[in-house]
């Protein structure tokens, strides 16, 4: 039977089938070649901006002007491409259905080149991934795929990205998985191997198979060494702890400024940089080539332990203050200056022999990786390809779990995740991925009335007179600003407070769901609340999508068990004939 | 009409996927055609910065050079001659280890490079890394090379193998270099001088004289080489040779202190060797009388400015003691008082040399002819 006698629906399946290879292929193809380009547009920026020698008003002057521009350009025209764009390519992946609109990867792609080539201390992986997923995402939409498979093509074009940008196709793969989809399991994996590898044949085609670090031959001297990397993990997790911390703190603080200054907040960071710039210009950019000193021994214990320092503070205020670049090749920076440092200590003072600094640099860089970015399989396997050395594998491996420990016991949510906090978007976690027969959007009443916050306390209490329910969400707009229950309304009644606005006796601090949270958590959470549950959207916190009560519960169980009783019978009924069928047939 | 619908949808996407490719196409070629101007920037940018380290280089400012030619490398990291050079200014500059690691670093890309090796090998040398050095000269003989004359640069790190194994003692495994470079030397005095010099410092004494006169006979009137054939065939105890090559050098230049005195210890050995063949038992008995006396003289006059040195009293002593015994029948009648004599003299030379120096030609001669005939050391 020819695919054209198949019904419809069937052909359809079959067609995408037939493109999604071809796809996946194409995608993989133009994400390396975006990647590549980015790369190249980054370096021919800063080829631009500072020339050969640059002068230190320079320093200070193409920062500044940089990022005032593209702080117009983000404020008015791509808000999404501020920062990393790994945070964002998630958030599209499991909040979207993989949507990311063109505009933004474009946008990504000039301001993050402008942001990065103007010395801004920022890593190009980040946006070359959500460039790549942008691509996929317009591809799929304009091919009409199915959301399922628009989804899809955003971990497969991230794997093409990062394959083709940092020249590690198995650790852009891991990467895919763990970070992006965040499970290693998935089924996947055979399109992010192709994305992947396809995207690094094109990469090297054109930039030639050149390393990104010339790695030494790495050797495990000594016994005792291990004992030096594990400390090396503590070292790497103390400054991923620092990083991610300072670079949260100081972003709150950016995103408490008065909206109208968002405009001016990257030309106040680039001011910064480019002060710093003047003393420390190797922290300008990417900062690569710093790193393929430490690794071959050509620095200094003081120059390592400034660097360090100062690209810790540089990335903090480029990143926090709003511009466009990522944090992955900062992390690996710090851990490779941190390293070396302890490196040449422990070869001075050390009274057995060991390795030379560059070893301890290569699996600093594995340790701040694991700390900060918290993928700890794609830092093991980045390094081990990036030396194609079995031996480095035991103490990175120590080394990244110690720090990935302490990084997960002193800052739970991982950085990623936590810039997404602040842009009040939260990302559903392994359990709520699991398949479940129903969850909150299925059970929620998908509108609610929300009361202004500062209507009266009597007011409320009449509108809410004729209702069953034991507590109200406060708001407008659709945006909530807290809950206040019948009982406290009833309460401040009697006390006397009919007049004073409602807010006063409502609070912020309620439970809530997201639309995709199971039906476990739905009865669990209902039952420590007020006895209403507001339904948020991930993408904004603040934003009621519905709301159960204990009543609709009930209502929904009653209804959803009969139907599917009925169901189950009609479904056992019908394959009990199909069984007693299929003999005669 | 389902099937026109589906026949319409899988053209719009074959078509669409047309276009992608095309797309795909056109952005590899301009990826490709920016790497490529961008690429031609950098070298542009790499040689004006090689260009600069150049002149530090050569008005002295060597840590300024350094930066530069860094700056060319970080523009041009395969580049070997920027490589090379910043590692001969980081050496010159006493940053041996440094040097050696810029190079090391351009090796793994190509390690059969016999230039980048040959450099590793020199700098190896400097720090006295004799197993890395061996190794990386090693590696440049048999390596890759590229440019002209291959050959005589092959030739030359052999020779600077030579000398590196010979300046550390390495005589065994310098004789095996020098016997492969036998075999390849042209037929030039220069050449075969230069190998001759080798032989004779690694105390290959035949070889040396081979290729010494060797280099004579292409060129008679080359000074170093009869001087050379000369001083090998008198360390090989072939004076009347040693005679005829240096008497040959003293005629056509300038000759040097040490090879008039060889000459001259030469001729006296030829003159007064008691064992030279051909010469009759009259004359080997008065030879041996005269240098005894002449030895037995120069110590007596030693002693006399000594007269506390008991070993040298002690000798003269025995030496008088001798003399009586030596007269012209003893010495025909028993042949062994000849050795006994020249054992003596070998003995008060060396003692009479170590407590009074300044010995002349005659002594030395008679020295070598009390060792070239049982003399004991």
């Amino acid at each position: 039977m020819s695919s054209f006698e198949l019904p419809l629906w069937a052909r359809l399946r079959v067609r995408e089938n037939q493109i999604f290879l071809l796809l996946t292929i194409l995608i993989s193809v133009l994400a390396g070649l975006a990647a590549v380009l980015f790369t190249l547009a980054i370096k021919g920026t800063t080829r631009v901006l500072f020339g050969t020698s640059p002068t230190a008003a320079r320093y200070i002057l193409v920062p500044t002007v940089v990022s005032f521009f593209t702080g117009f350009l983000l404020k008015r025209f791509f808000p999404d491409a501020r920062g990393s764009g790994v945070p964002q390519t998630e958030a599209a992946y499991h909040l979207q259905q993989g949507v990311i609109p063109g505009r933004t990867a474009f946008g990504k792609f000039v301001t993050g080149a402008l942001c990065i080539g103007c010395g801004h201390s920022m890593g190009r992986e980040g946006p070359s991934v959500q460039v790549g997923a942008g691509i996929a995402s317009s591809i799929g939409r304009w091919f009409h795929l199915s959301p399922a498979r628009v989804q899809s093509l955003v971990p497969v074009a991230s794997a093409a990205a990062l394959s083709a940008a940092f020249n590690t196709p198995v650790a852009a793969v891991l990467f895919a998985l763990e970070e992006i989809v965040g499970d290693m399991n998935a089924a996947l994996i055979g399109s992010t191997v192709l994305a992947s590898v396809t995207a690094v044949v094109v990469e090297r085609s054109i930039l030639g198979n050149n390393p990104i670090f010339h790695v030494p031959a790495y050797q495990l001297v000594h016994p005792a060494e291990l004992i030096v990397y594990a400390a090396l993990g503590i070292l790497g997790g103390i400054v991923s702890l620092a990083f991610s911390k300072g670079l949260l703190r100081l972003r709150a603080f950016f995103l408490r400024l008065p909206k109208w200054s968002t405009l001016f907040q990257p030309a106040i960071g680039g001011v910064i940089i480019g002060i710093i710039l003047i003393f420390f210009p190797q922290v300008l950019g990417v900062g690569y080539e710093y790193v393929d000193q430490a690794l071959n021994n050509e620095l200094l214990l003081k120059t390592m332990i400034v660097l360090c320092g100062m690209k810790l503070v540089a990335t903090i205020i480029s990143y926090a203050s709003g511009n466009a670049g990522g944090i992955f090749s900062p992390s690996l920076y710090l851990g490779a200056m941190a390293g070396g440092a302890v490196g040449i200590v422990v070869h001075r003072f050390a009274p057995f022999p060991v390795a030379n600094s560059g070893a301890y640099a290569l699996v600093g860089m594995g340790t701040t990786f694991a700390g900060i970015i918290r993928a700890p399989m794609t830092s093991v396997f980045m390094i081990f390809e990036l030396t194609q050395d079995y031996q480095i594998v035991v103490p990175l491996m120590i080394a990244n779990m110690i720090s990935f420990a302490i990084s997960k016991r002193f800052q739970p949510v991982a950085l990623y995740h936590a810039l997404l906090h602040q842009d009040h978007v939260y990302l559903p976690d392994l359990r709520t991925r699991m398949p479940a027969i129903w969850r909150a959007r299925d059970i929620m009443l998908p509108s609610t009335a929300l009361i202004p916050p500062d209507t009266t306390i009597a007011e409320a209490c009449k509108i809410v007179a004729s209702q069953d329910e034991s507590a109200f969400m406060l708001g407008r707009d659709g945006l909530s600003s807290g809950i206040v229950t019948r009982a406290r309304m009833e309460e401040a009644m009697r006390t006397g407070l009919a007049s004073a606005p409602l807010y006063r006796i409502s609070t912020d601090d309620y439970l809530y769901l997201y639309p995709d949270q199971p039906l476990d958590l739905v009865i669990e959470r209902l039952g420590r609340s007020p006895g209403v549950l507001p339904v948020v959207s991930r993408r904004d916190i603040h934003l009621v999508e519905g709301v159960i009560t204990s009543q609709r519960l009930f209502q929904f169980l009653q209804t959803n068990l009969k139907d599917s009783t009925v169901a189950t019978e009609a479904v056992t009924t019908t394959s009990e004939q199909d069984i007693r069928e299929k003999p005669a047939a | 009409m389902e099937t026109q619908e589906t026949r319409r949808a899988l053209r719009t996407d074959i078509l669409r996927l047309l276009a992608l490719t095309g797309c795909a196409v056109a952005l590899f070629f301009v990826t490709r055609a920016i790497f490529a101007r961008q690429r031609s920037l950098e070298i542009r940018e790499a040689a004006r910065w090689y260009e600069v380290g150049e002149s530090q280089l050569r008005e002295g400012e060597i840590a300024s050079a350094t930066r530069s030619l860094r700056k060319a490398i970080r523009d041009d990291p395969n580049n070997r001659k920027y490589a090379i050079r910043l590692a001969d200014a980081l050496a010159d500059a006493g940053h041996n280890t440094e040097a050696i690691e810029a190079l090391s670093r351009l090796r793994e890309s190509d390690p059969e490079d016999a230039s980048l090796n040959l450099h590793l090998a020199r700098l190896a040398a400097k720090d006295n890394d004799v197993s890395d050095a061996i190794h990386y000269y090693e590696n440049a003989l048999y390596g890759r090379w590229t440019g002209g004359q291959v050959d005589a640069r092959q030739r030359d790190t052999r020779i600077e193998l030579i000398q590196f194994l010979l300046s550390q003692h390495e005589h065994q495994r310098a004789l095996s270099e020098l016997l492969i470079l036998d075999g390849e030397l042209p037929q030039s005095a220069d050449a075969q001088n230069q190998a001759a010099e080798l032989f004779l410092e690694a105390n290959d004494l035949p070889r040396a004289f081979k290729h010494f006169e060797q280099a004579a006979h292409l060129d008679p009137q080359d000074v170093d080489a009869l001087t050379g054939a000369g001083e090998a065939s008198f360390r090989l105890g072939d004076y009347r040779t040693a005679r005829h090559f240096l008497e040959a050098a003293v005629k056509r230049g300038e000759p040097d202190p040490k090879t008039v005195r060889d000459l001259s210890v030469a001729k006296t050995i030829l003159r007064s060797d008691p064992f030279a063949p051909h010469i009759s038992p009259a004359e080997r008995e008065r030879r041996t009388l005269s240098i005894f006396d002449l030895s037995l003289r120069r110590l007596q006059a030693c002693a006399e400015q000594h007269d506390v040195d008991a070993q040298l009293q002690a000798l003269r002593a025995q030496a008088v003691a001798i003399q009586p015994k030596l007269s012209p029948n003893a010495v025909l009648q028993n042949p062994e008082m000849t050795t006994t004599a020249l054992e003596l003299v070998s003995e008060m030379e060396r003692a009479t040399n170590a407590t009074c120096g300044g010995a002349q030609p005659a002594d030395d001669a008679m020295l070598l002819i009390a060792r070239l005939h049982g003399g004991a050391e």
